[in-house]
């Protein structure tokens, strides 16, 4: 249980001191894969804690699907992890990383000029040089995701130069080239790794990834101008959403 | 051109027949990859169809991602992937299935009342005595097989014979997987293809689970378009 640390000096409450604990030891595998947790009590009397604390802390887990509880058998890890909203807000999902105790980092791998004949389907028809810049994001040198910005030269000069390690790419975008009032496309698929994404996220080939494409265009004529593309590893994400309201529930007639 | 089908007599908007037919035409493969599409000079012609009516016909599978545009060569069918609204279908599915209306693009490979199996079935809270209903799914999308599901529904909680109202909060998690063989072949997909598995587990205002179920979408030339989460 040496992953666990709790503070009762601090205002965190207890509760989720504990949740982001497991949380992190899950994310930095220190938890492996459908591994038992301990059980309520031995929390409890090796932290000296309260029982609703433990539970508090299990029941959010159990939400956010990161363990699961087998009946009369234990709590188990599930080995995906929560980081929800990640297909829009990187802001967001940073802070959440911090929320469990890692360090993120932001760093670009590589930048060259794609010939129309290298570029994904979608940028061919443009007959345009484009710059690739890869980023890869990590939290506490874990690979977290990859991001692929694609940028056609012409409209865009300099920006290789431009783009830095902790850049926001809409806002630079925006204060540099001006380019606002735009549109944006997303759709997500699911990959499978090749060799050089394995070795980049520090996966096995042929591991699941969430792929995200986020295409911004001009909202007057839809010219295409920015092209994004970022993937998550599967073992480590996972889409959360919860939907609320009355609806109309019923099983067949025999 | 034979493809298009106009019958001006019809009370269908023109431009609606005109997308329904070059849809087809896709679909049934008569309109292959990178086809190039008439202009809109040649369909004012050929069927008297006003610029404006083809342009909204265009504009509707632009937007279904059934079709590209090359600046100054054309209009032209959009290769293989095919994108959908994974949101706009998944979130009335359970419902639908509640309505008990199967309709023509969801197939029904079981429906049956068992007994709870802990072993077999989710973790429902129920006891051995109780009922559920187990139902297997094929879902169509518009060109090839979009999703299967397992959907769990313990009987106990449907008192009020077919459909009922009730409060509900669902919770849905979505997960990249590759995917198991057997669903692979279900969807005519090349084996260990990458997937998405969406567990979603519905709770009434008790919070009791009175619906379960696990859908697998493939992702073999399929992605999901994510404007639901537009703010």
């Amino acid at each position: 249980m040496n992953y666990i640390h709790l503070n009762k000096f601090i205002t965190t409450p207890l509760y989720l001191q504990l949740k982001n604990s497991i949380k992190n030891a899950i994310l930095t595998g220190e938890l492996k894969d459908k591994e038992r947790l301990p059980t309520e009590e031995s929390i409890c009397s090796v932290f000296n804690i309260s029982r609703p604390v433990v539970r508090q802390a299990y029941n959010e887990l159990i939400k956010e699907g990161l363990i699961n509880r087998v009946q009369g058998k234990g709590t188990f890890v599930q080995k995906r992890l929560m980081i929800s909203n990640l297909m829009y807000t990187v802001k967001g999902y940073m802070s959440e990383v911090e929320d469990v105790g890692l360090v993120p980092t932001s760093t670009i791998i590589s930048k060259e000029i794609l010939k129309t004949e290298s570029l994904p389907f979608e940028l061919q028809t443009l007959n345009e040089d484009f710059y690739l810049i890869k980023r890869i994001r990590k939290g506490s040198d874990i690979p977290l995701f990859l991001e692929y910005f694609y940028l056609p030269v012409k409209k865009f000069m300099n920006f290789e130069n431009l783009f830095s390690d902790n850049s926001g790419f809409t806002n630079l975008l925006k204060n540099s080239y001006g380019y606002d009032g735009f549109e944006i496309k997303t759709s997500m698929s699911a990959v499978i790794a090749d060799e050089i994404l394995a070795e980049l996220l520090e996966i096995n080939i042929d591991d699941p990834i969430f792929k995200f494409v986020v295409i911004s265009q001009k909202r007057e004529n839809e010219e295409l101008y920015a092209y994004k593309v970022s993937y998550f590893p599967g073992d480590k994400h996972q889409i959360v959403i919860i939907e609320k309201g009355e609806k109309f529930y019923g099983i067949h007639k025999d | 051109m034979e493809y298009i089908k106009i019958d001006k007599n019809l009370s269908i908007p023109l431009h609606i027949q005109l997308a329904r037919s070059i849809r087809i035409a896709i679909q049934d493969g008569i309109l292959q990859t990178n086809a190039k599409l008439p202009t809109e000079d040649e369909l004012g012609q050929k069927y008297e169809l006003s610029r404006p009516v083809v342009r909204q016909a265009y504009k509707q599978l632009l937007e279904e991602r059934l079709i590209y545009r090359l600046k100054a060569k054309g209009t032209f069918v959009l290769p293989k992937e095919e994108h959908f609204n994974l949101l706009k279908i998944l979130f009335p599915l359970t419902e639908k299935i509640s309505y008990n209306e199967v309709s023509e693009n969801i197939e029904e490979l079981e429906h049956q009342l068992k007994m709870f199996d802990p072993k077999t079935m989710p973790n429902l809270g129920l006891n051995k005595e109780d009922k559920v209903y187990h139902t297997k799914r094929l879902y169509y999308g518009e060109r090839r097989t979009m999703f299967y599901i397992e959907i769990f529904q313990p009987i106990k909680y449907y008192p009020k014979s077919i459909e009922q109202k009730i409060n509900s909060q669902i919770h849905r998690t979505i997960h990249v997987v590759k995917l198991e063989d057997d669903i692979c072949k279900l969807f005519n997909i090349p084996d260990s293809s990458a997937g998405f598995k969406i567990t979603s587990i519905t709770t009434n205002q008790e919070n009791i689970v009175i619906e379960h179920s696990v859908a697998y979408v493939q992702g073999y030339n399929v992605s999901i378009i994510l404007d639901y989460f537009k703010h």
